[in-house]
């Protein structure tokens, strides 16, 4: 008995209105003839599952697999970073993984903090003074920089940003952003 | 779609259908209120010392923004303490129905009964935000206008007039409670067409009519109903259920979609970009601009504020929605789908609104500790928690947690906007409708990322 469910149909052949295809110019002409979508239902049970797949495993690989980068040797950093209401200038510091790091924090006006998070270390300065806060860069990613001593009304929102090396969780999360685009596009039809 | 009623264990019903429960909570958070405001006026000037600033926009906002509107659509508004001083008069009761109330009852202009002012308060907060949200006498004296206007509206319109009309929260929590897993509706549709005298909506000894002027026969998404469970009181035919649902199930709801309720979607989509590059990026320039009202800085930032959430993303929005209308080759109206699609991103802006408050609220939530035991910054130290260090919580985690959201609402609404274009066009149309959408979507997932963990 044949299983007419499972058949596999005709290749789609686009579909895109004429007209539209003319006001489209190149792109209408592609989708025109026939460079359709990909679409599960046109596939067969089978391919569909693989296609299911294969964007979980690509997601999971955009997530976890690592990046084969030469890593610099650690260094000695020493930044000096200004102080003013409400923000560190400069705003960000970039470092590799691995660098003993040493911040110059002068404050231009009122006493101001330095936290940073995830590290856990913090600095406060006086204003007109300078401290001194070292620590080594050993967890990578991208960490706020926090006033931790309230110096005014916008003190909740001065920030700053520590880069120990590249900022992979972003990149990862915008590589998957499409694939998780796409897996709601196609994966969850009405 | 799956459905269990809530309505059915006993015990809860009973928890329901009584008052004193509801009144309680709104008592309790009445006299938080109260207490805010008189932080916010007379307890220190220091926003991190201060009652007002850190339950309103730390404590509350959290809840608010993780918990009770996610989960429970628009719990808060059953027992939000700012209408209530206005209901308890224009009912004249406290709890059970049968006082004799004041106010004139008139109907509220049919030309506002849309959420235009509740997006128009919206951006007005977010004009003031950098100053209201750290500076606890602005808070109290907003706090204290809101509950004024409550009042006023309350004794001249007849029942939530404010609530359903005016409020910015309501309006908010109205569009995101869409996609709560709650829901009041009634069991049974012909059950209601019989019944000539519709207590729901008229009232009994029971039960008020629907104070959010709702017909729970008619009600298909959660926007209007504020779940006081009146209904459930004065229904005579036991004819209303609560129900727990999937996320998400207003959204396949084609009545309800409106221009204003999108114009909404896209003010709260805006506000969150902009909320976040003010309060969470490291520009400086941009924190004083959006804080010293008055100075050209502050013009300048304002008008980008309402430029991007009322022009540039709708605008962005539209020209997606006629490139796929083009493509597909609908013959729908650009602005039909243009309001049809624009309801498909409600999950993303939820999702945004939940990764922006992760950001903070773990951060600062430590401050809730001090603020207790020293709720006007004067010194006191009630429960010996008063000089408890500020601490970031779960600082480590918080990157992969708003990933988690912002991703999550991505798919989620990549599903609705397919799903949304196949209710008017074939398969293949509504991929091609779909993916300009689509890509605008992206866009703003990846702008939002790079915002928050960039």
């Amino acid at each position: 008995m044949t299983n007419t469910k499972y058949q596999t149909p005709a290749l789609p052949t686009g579909g895109l209105p004429v007209s539209s295809a003319k006001r489209w110019g190149a792109a209408g002409r592609w989708l025109r003839a026939g460079a359709s979508v990909p679409n599960i239902k046109h596939l067969h049970c089978a391919q569909a599952q693989v296609f299911q797949i294969a964007l979980v495993v690509l997601a999971i690989a955009v997530l976890v697999v690592p990046v084969p980068l030469t890593q610099a040797a650690p260094q000695e950093r020493h930044v000096r970073i200004e102080a003013s209401q409400f923000q560190y200038t400069p705003s960000v510091i970039s470092v590799n993984p691995g660098d003993r790091v040493t911040i110059d924090l002068t404050s231009t006006d009122v006493v101001h903090g330095l936290y940073v998070d995830d590290y856990g270390v913090s600095t406060t300065a006086e204003p007109g003074q300078t401290s001194r806060l070292t620590f080594i860069a050993d967890k990578p990613g991208t960490f706020a920089l926090r006033c931790a001593d309230p110096c005014g009304p916008l003190h909740p929102f001065m920030v700053g940003k520590l880069n120990v090396g590249p900022n992979w969780l972003l990149w990862r999360a915008m590589g998957v952003s499409g694939v998780a685009a796409l897996a709601g596009f196609w994966m969850f039809r009405k | 779609m799956m459905r269990y009623e809530l309505t059915q264990i006993p015990w809860l019903k009973r928890l329901l259908v009584s008052r004193w429960p509801l009144f309680l909570a709104r008592a309790v958070t009445l006299a938080g209120f109260v207490l805010t405001i008189v932080a916010g006026l007379i307890g220190s000037p220091v926003g991190s010392h201060n009652f007002a600033i850190i339950f309103v926009w730390i404590a509350w906002w959290t809840f608010l923004k993780l918990m009770a509107l996610p989960f429970g659509g628009r719990a808060w508004c059953s027992i939000c303490p700012i209408p209530t001083m206005g209901e308890w008069i224009q009912q004249g009761a406290l709890v059970e129905p049968g006082g004799r109330g004041l106010g004139l009852g008139w109907q509220w202009p049919r030309r506002l009964r849309n959420v235009w002012l509740p997006t128009l308060g919206f951006g007005v907060i977010g004009l003031f935000s950098a100053v209201t949200l750290t500076q606890p006498r602005v808070t109290g004296w907003v706090l204290l206008g809101f509950i004024l206007l409550a009042v006023v509206l309350s004794l001249v319109f007849e029942r939530r007039a404010f609530c359903r009309h005016v409020c910015p929260i309501g309006g908010f929590i109205g569009l995101y409670s869409r996609v709560a897993p709650v829901e009041v509706r009634v069991r049974d549709r012909a059950v209601c067409a019989t019944h000539d005298d519709k207590t729901c909506v008229t009232g009994n000894a029971h039960g008020y009519g629907c104070p959010w002027q709702a017909s729970p026969v008619s009600l298909t998404q959660n926007t209007h109903c504020g779940l006081c469970m009146e209904c459930l009181r004065s229904c005579s035919y036991d004819n209303i259920a609560v129900n727990l649902r999937s996320f998400g199930a207003d959204l396949a709801q084609r009545a309800g979609r409106s221009l204003d309720q999108a114009y909404f979607g896209f003010m709260m989509l805006g506000s969150v970009v902009i909320y976040s590059a003010v309060m969470l990026g490291a520009w400086g320039d941009l924190k004083t601009a959006a804080y010293n009202v008055g100075t050209p800085g502050w013009f300048a930032y304002s008008a980008t504020l309402l430029a991007f959430t009322l022009g540039v993303l709708p605008g962005l929005f539209l020209l997606a929605v006629w490139i796929g209308r083009a493509l597909a080759g609908s013959k729908v109206s650009l602005k039909k789908t243009f309001i049809a699609q624009s309801h498909a991103i409600i999950p993303l802006g939820l999702m945004a609104w939940v990764a922006f408050t992760i950001s903070f609220a773990f951060v600062k939530f430590s401050y809730v500790w001090s603020v207790l035991s020293d709720p006007f910054g004067w010194g006191w130290n009630l429960f010996g928690t008063a000089l408890m260090p500020w601490t970031p919580y779960l600082s480590s985690i918080i990157p992969v947690l708003q990933v988690v959201a912002l991703l999550g609402g991505l798919v989620w609404t990549s599903i609705w906007v397919r799903r949304i274009a196949q209710e008017e066009l074939t398969e293949k149309s509504a991929t091609r409708q779909s993916l300009p959408v689509m890509l605008f979507c992206l866009v703003f997932t990846i702008g939002m990322l790079w915002l928050l963990i960039g």
